[in-house]
């Protein structure tokens, strides 16, 4: 019997033997979302990219006639003349965080290019405005590079030019996809999907605030908040506990942030519930966006924007944004809800495995160590020898 | 005669159950202690817990695997070595001492496995864990036993075959291990686990997967 069962003893063995080690690929499993889930993402999808290019298009013709055009982001208000209004959008986004600092810098805007915005004297007729000087290199010409103009002002100055909300919202989305912060583990590296819904699915359940485990519950308002499509206001009284308040300004600690060190510190070694209170009362939703779950918002928008496949999001060529908000939910309308509905659908499918071996497993393993057994006992060697 | 066998097995390898049940038990232990180890004055961060932990599980996975391997052909080490005369020799069928034989090993495989369950609940008492992780020391333990007898019952069974056929078994075990080695010294886009398993969906036939002692 030994004998004659040699082979399949031989498979058996592989078969164990590949099993002892953990692979990384083991809990892959195999997800498409519904299709009529899929059918909405993809309106929705090509309703803002659709708006976004006919925007770009637009702002293509007008920079062709160099009109002068008026965006308003928090305080600023910008008059770009001669560039593409998501380039004056996500400068004005960049400014306006850093308006009360003494600031020069180069700011990273399209993948490959690079804007260097370069803050000039107060005008002596208006103070309170700073005119900046925006450069970008051209990429037609060799060497040449490309000069336009941004008047910043404090908002509330003139009256906005009227634009089409669904197109704006489509610029911040574009902008919010195309989020890269500073702090990135491995920037540059090509996400699947299912890496990033598996990666999203344990940085949901492990962050401090309780909207990352209240969105895997099926709570489709924490979803927004984790993805930071809906802001989270201060004190976050409701999306923190005394526990998870230490934790945050431990996971904040490597961000500059506007409480001070021993604040911080106190609350950590204390615990001190109200002191805790206090300090997380001052962490803005710009800063506690850097804690939410980056690949959670990843998937969101490569599900969003590439809708099938491998996807690449955040490589380095993408801006560093830090404080940014989006409107995208008032605005995108009845269609980011069933959107929202299958990213979530998407990382729950790609929860890890269970350290306890499913049901199938077990019993798969217990027929394996009853079949062995039964070859060993029936052992050949002694009538061989 | 159970109890006899197991004196004789204990006798033979006192000192690898013990160093065995060591490894089992402080292993985990191990695990809480460099989690609790990248800042010891504060609750740890989720996601360095999780890496901490994951990086880990093989170490698991290998002293299970190891503890299977050993006891499962140490049990037949003494009859090999004494030609089975002995077992030749004692009035009852063949199939009832290899069962007796099979249940020595399995006993003191199981006391191994309960270090290893005392060890992680050991562990898990030890890391004040953030909100999100959990602990899971039973489950963990279920995961080492089965994997544990599997080994054991593989090598048990590997064991009671003729010294040629053990060695074509283990022949081809080891190419396997080799070609493995080959493709990824190669620069291979996938090993051969993964083809033949794998992208097949046939992840579920073994107690493989997750030895995270702490996760989501």
């Amino acid at each position: 019997m030994c004998k004659r069962s040699f082979a399949c003893a031989a498979a058996l063995c592989a078969l164990v033997a590949a099993g002892s080690v953990q692979l990384p690929a083991q809990t892959v499993k195999r997800h498409e979302p519904p299709t009529r889930e899929a059918d909405a993402f993809g309106t929705l999808a090509q309703r803002l990219q659709r708006a976004a290019d006919s925007v770009e298009r637009a702002e293509d013709a007008r920079r062709e006639r160099l009109v002068p055009e008026t965006l308003s982001v928090g305080r600023l208000r910008a008059v770009t003349r001669g560039i593409p209004a998501v380039t004056a959008l996500g400068l004005l986004r960049r400014t306006d965080s850093l308006w009360s600092a003494s600031w020069m810098s180069t700011l990273p805007v399209y993948p490959g290019a690079m804007l260097e915005l370069v803050p000039n004297a107060p005008r002596p007729d208006d103070p309170s405005s700073v005119t900046a000087t925006l450069t970008t290199p051209a990429t037609s010409t060799a060497g040449a590079r490309q000069r336009s103009a941004l008047v910043f002002q404090p908002a509330g100055r003139r009256p906005l030019a009227h634009r089409d909300e669904i197109a704006l919202a489509a610029l911040h989305l574009r902008a919010w996809i195309e989020l890269r912060p500073a702090y990135s583990a491995v920037p540059g590296v090509t996400h699947d999907t299912t890496t990033l819904a598996r990666s999203a699915f344990a940085q949901l359940a492990a962050l401090p605030l309780s909207v990352g485990r209240r969105c895997l519950d099926g709570d489709l308002l924490a979803c927004e908040q984790a993805l930071s499509i809906r802001p989270l206001v201060p004190p976050y009284d409701d999306v923190l506990d005394a526990s998870a308040r230490v934790a945050l300004l431990d996971d904040l600690r490597s961000v500059n942030w506007p409480v001070d060190y021993q604040t911080r510190r106190a609350c950590i070694e204390t615990a001190d519930p109200e002191l805790c209170r206090r300090a997380v009362a001052n962490v803005t939703p710009g800063h506690l966006r850097t804690v939410l779950p980056l690949d959670a918002r990843r998937l969101f928008a490569a599900r969003l924007l590439l809708h099938t496949g491998p996807a690449t999001v955040g490589g380095t060529g993408g801006p560093i944004i830090r404080d940014q908000d989006i409107d995208v939910a008032a605005l995108a309308g009845d269609s980011l809800r069933p959107f929202i509905a299958s990213w979530r659908a998407s990382v729950i499918a790609h929860r890890p495995q269970q350290v306890l071996p499913s049901a199938a497993s077990s019993w798969t393993a217990l027929l394996f160590i009853a079949g062995l057994a039964a070859i060993g006992m029936r052992s050949s060697r002694w009538r061989a020898e | 005669m159970i109890r006899m066998m197991l004196v004789d097995l204990w006798r033979r390898y006192a000192w690898l159950l013990v160093a065995l049940a060591a490894a089992a038990t402080l292993a985990p232990v191990r695990v809480a202690m460099s989690v609790a180890a990248v800042d010891p004055t504060r609750t740890p961060g989720a996601m360095a817990i999780l890496e901490t932990s994951a990086l880990a599980g093989p170490l698991l996975a290998i002293i299970a695997s190891v503890s299977g391997l050993l006891l499962g052909a140490g049990v037949w080490y003494a009859d090999q070595t004494a030609g089975h005369v002995y077992s030749l020799t004692l009035p009852i069928p063949r199939w009832h001492y290899a069962l007796l034989r099979y249940a020595s090993g399995a006993i003191l495989l199981s006391v191994i496995i309960i270090a290893f369950w005392i060890g992680a609940l050991a562990a898990s008492s030890l890391v004040l864990l953030p909100v999100g992780i959990l602990a899971y020391p039973t489950a963990l333990s279920v995961r080492f036993a089965l994997t544990a007898f599997l080994m054991f019952s593989l090598f048990y069974a590997l064991s009671s075959l003729t010294k040629r056929s053990a060695a074509v078994v283990l022949g081809l075990l080891a190419l396997f291990v080799i070609v493995e080695i080959a493709l990824d010294a190669a620069g291979a886009d996938r090993s051969l686990v993964e083809w033949l398993f794998l992208e097949r969906e046939a992840d579920w036939l073994l107690p493989a997967g997750r030895w995270m002692l702490f996760d989501v």
